[in-house]
């Protein structure tokens, strides 16, 4: 399942979260907040080593670096993001990068990436994060292209699990839980780009997988951002073997022998009175 | 001056007089509800970022000056580029429990079929769900599963769970054999109907081990106990040679 990406540009451009996805709204998060990740996504070398991000004109993240994620709770809301090189403030110099106006519904679980585009330009996406419940057993994973680097293959385990996957897209499916090698392919060839790396995909987690960086410069590789607590559970833990009669048998059993051998030295103990 | 009882008469009484006061043993083990004691930790049931130590407070010490009104951090800024993979070495294959006299094997279950837990068949194995965290996670449940007993076998690893204290100490030796261990902080006792399986199951929340069995009044009915049987421990040494 592919979902439609809202991708906020390099040119502050209105950016929309799809308002009628289905939220699923955990337990603690009041009714009027969202959760927000934010992903430095741009490789080393490429303007952005190290940033300062703000929301509405307020610092959000403080010395950004490449690789690293933030995720906050923030109330549900309209968001002006823009993204300053270390070192300069709205006050005095223009963002290298943002995005207005975007969207954020209450209940919402979403990343923001600051990433290369296909051409190697840096760009941000907002990706919505699914937190549907997770059947025990199983795991969800979430593959996102994110990387300056044509389209590709998502492989696990030496098997195509997403085709011809393109930047900024994702594709996301529930496979059993366990350890995988995963692998990214140029689409439709047998030449890896990253990989092949082993990834653990918990139960009841969405584990979210970024490609991330440049072809060019030899720096593509794997992100990840895992959100937990998704699970259905089991439905039952069935751990006691028991018995028919409410004694397990196996007490009954020995105090059966115990009777009849009391039997027995009731017996003798009458013919000794006698 | 009274006639002495005919013998077989003394005997059946005394052999009543046994059977019920095994039965009394037996059920004040295993038929009666267990009194629940103690707090689990609080799993987050928010979605929070899985791979740091848990988040108790919404400013962590390596927060920057004030962040925009009504926005708070969730946990610690984290190092996307660390890839998530199970720490094999870690998997549990023995559990001893001291005041219990238990040191029992480990295996590793699963499912089986819709979201029934695999129970090791022999009463005195026990068995790590493979979905659950490894011994010495960061965050998260380990689970570990065994019958309270059989109806052949008698009383299995976990026949006494019941009985442990806030305090009691558990060891778990993994795969590697480093021996990790815990202490009780609660002994709890649900119906099967409303078990919180999610969350003893759920790898969110502050690390722990589960320990789940059955217990309660045995139902004829379904020809299972009623209850599930749960303590839960927490981690009191690092995971750096033996315990």
């Amino acid at each position: 399942m592919t979902r439609n990406i809202r991708r906020a540009g390099v040119i502050a451009a209105a950016a929309t979260l799809p308002l009628g996805f289905a939220l699923a709204i955990t337990p603690a998060s009041a009714a009027d907040e969202a959760t927000v990740s934010v992903l430095h996504g741009i490789p080393e070398g490429a303007g952005a080593d190290v940033v300062d991000v703000y929301a509405n004109g307020n610092l959000l993240i403080d010395d950004f670096t490449p690789g690293t994620l933030e995720t906050m709770m923030v109330p549900a809301g309209s968001y002006d993001l823009a993204v300053y090189a270390d070192g300069t403030t709205p006050d005095d110099a223009d963002p290298v990068l943002s995005a207005d106006g975007v969207e954020v519904p209450a209940g919402i679980n979403a990343t923001v990436t600051a990433n290369l585009d296909a051409d190697g330009a840096p760009a941000l996406n907002v990706f919505v994060n699914d937190i549907e419940s997770i059947a025990a057993g199983e795991a969800r994973l979430t593959v996102r292209h994110v990387a300056a680097a044509p389209a590709v293959d998502v492989l696990a385990d030496g098997a195509v699990l997403f085709a011809n996957l393109t930047n900024p897209n994702q594709d996301l499916a529930t496979v059993p839980a366990g350890d995988y090698e995963a692998a990214v392919n140029l689409a439709g060839t047998d030449t890896t780009a990253i990989g092949p790396a082993p990834v653990s995909l918990a139960e009841g987690a969405n584990t979210i997988v970024y490609a991330w960086g440049s072809a060019e410069e030899g720096n593509l590789a794997l992100a990840t951002q895992v959100i937990t607590g998704l699970g259905a559970g089991p439905d039952v833990v069935p751990a006691g073997g028991g018995s028919t009669t409410g004694t397990p048998m196996w007490a009954l059993a020995l105090a059966g022998v115990a009777a009849i051998g009391l039997v027995g030295a009731g017996v003798r103990l009458s013919a000794s009175r006698n | 001056m009274t006639r002495p009882r005919p013998a077989i008469v003394v005997a059946v009484l005394s052999a009543i007089a046994l059977i019920a006061g095994l039965a009394v043993i037996v059920s004040a083990g295993s038929g009666s509800s267990v009194a629940s004691q103690g707090t689990r930790p609080a799993t987050s049931s928010n979605t929070d970022q899985s791979d740091i130590a848990p988040q108790t407070s919404p400013e962590s010490v390596d927060a920057p000056p004030a962040l925009p009104e009504g926005v708070r951090r969730l946990g610690d800024r984290v190092d996307a580029t660390e890839i998530p993979l199970r720490d094999q070495s870690a998997i549990p294959r023995q559990i001893t429990i001291p005041s219990l006299g238990v040191d029992a094997p480990v295996d590793i279950v699963g499912l089986i079929g819709d979201g029934k837990v695999e129970v090791p068949t022999d009463v005195l194995r026990t068995g790590w769900y493979q979905y659950s965290q490894v011994a010495g996670a960061s965050t998260g449940s380990t689970v570990v599963v065994g019958h309270k007993d059989g109806v052949r076998q008698g009383a299995g690893a976990f026949y006494n769970l019941g009985d442990l204290q806030l305090g009691d100490r558990i060891v778990v030796t993994t795969e590697d054999g480093q021996r990790l261990r815990y202490e009780v902080v609660a002994r709890e006792s649900f119906d099967k109907e409303v078990v919180p399986l999610a969350e003893l199951f759920s790898g969110a929340g502050p690390h722990r081990l589960t320990l789940i069995t059955c217990g309660g009044p045995f139902d004829a009915t379904t020809l299972g106990y009623t209850d599930n049987v749960v303590i839960t421990a927490v981690a009191i040494s690092d995971r750096r040679g033996d315990a």
